[in-house]
């Protein structure tokens, strides 16, 4: 069975003018014996190119399976985004689960501007509506 | 409490924001500690370029005649940053900035003296 990996995606503002222009994307594990989590590696990723992988990845699965209203289910569950407060719990226990799913997110959104609703919103091109899920998956082991 | 009187710790990684796989500044992570209930609470993050970097490392750097013990509370291993980050390490030995030893950016502070504390007022007003 393959490694299981987790990512915890923030907005992050790389040119100083305090608008997010892009998400921080930290990759990790967690060691199930001692609860640990193990960082991998955090990767910027602009909104523009986030936002293409996820219409790829909603593209290529609606493509498979030959019908645009056909969508895998999971495809649907979106990724609610989640306040500082929640972001913190998530960094001090590696099983919170901010959105109360019977499984432990493996993708997990937090925002930390003021702003970062909108720029969310605006990056994604339809936002949470967007079919951003457990779909994403695929698309975040390709950008690592 | 104020701004001024917060213990802020900060965490740096290399951060590639170009997409070539090249490391082009750091991520600096503010956070603060409670230690009455163990909890960390993370605040701020902030991407400095490597040009900033090197010329706010340059800033701090003092003679090389003062104590030498002040370099190796920046340069940890990676094994030791997961520690802290897991909570594994006292919390009174968590130094108040941490990049690791296999940073892209080592190089820079390498074998050289930090005034830790201007360090810290550095930070502090980069991501305020």
């Amino acid at each position: 069975m393959g490694k299981k990996f987790y990512y915890l995606i923030e907005d992050i503002d790389i040119n100083g003018d305090t608008n997010p222009d892009g998400f921080l994307i930290t990759k990790y594990k967690i060691n199930k014996k001692t609860l640990d989590k193990i960082f991998i590696k955090s990767k910027y990723v602009s909104f523009e190119k986030f936002n293409n992988k996820i219409n790829d990845i909603n593209n290529f699965s609606k493509s498979k399976i030959g019908g645009v209203n056909q969508v895998p289910p999971h495809y649907y569950n979106n990724v609610p985004y989640m306040n500082n407060n929640e972001f913190n719990k998530v960094m001090n226990n590696p099983y919170h689960n901010p959105y109360n799913t019977n499984q432990h997110p493996q993708v997990m959104v937090a925002y930390h501007q003021p702003n970062m609703g909108n720029a969310f919103m605006e990056g994604l091109g339809g936002g949470l509506g967007a079919g951003l899920g457990l779909g994403i998956m695929d698309g975040l082991f390709e950008l690592f | 409490m104020t701004e001024k009187n917060k213990k802020f710790y900060y965490l740096i990684e290399d951060l590639d924001v170009t997409d070539d796989n090249i490391p082009d500044g750091v991520l600096v992570r503010q956070y603060k500690i409670n230690k009455k209930n163990k909890t960390y609470y993370y605040t701020k993050n902030s991407y400095i370029t490597e040009d900033k970097l090197k010329e706010i490392i340059n800033d701090v750097v003092i003679p090389s005649t003062s104590d030498k013990k002040l370099m190796k509370t920046i340069l940890l291993s990676n094994a030791k940053i997961n520690k802290i980050r897991n909570k594994h390490l006292s919390f009174d030995e968590i130094p108040r900035i941490i990049i690791s030893k296999k940073s892209y950016f080592a190089h820079i502070i390498k074998n050289k003296n930090i005034n830790i504390s201007k360090l810290l007022k550095d930070l502090n007003k980069i991501i305020s």
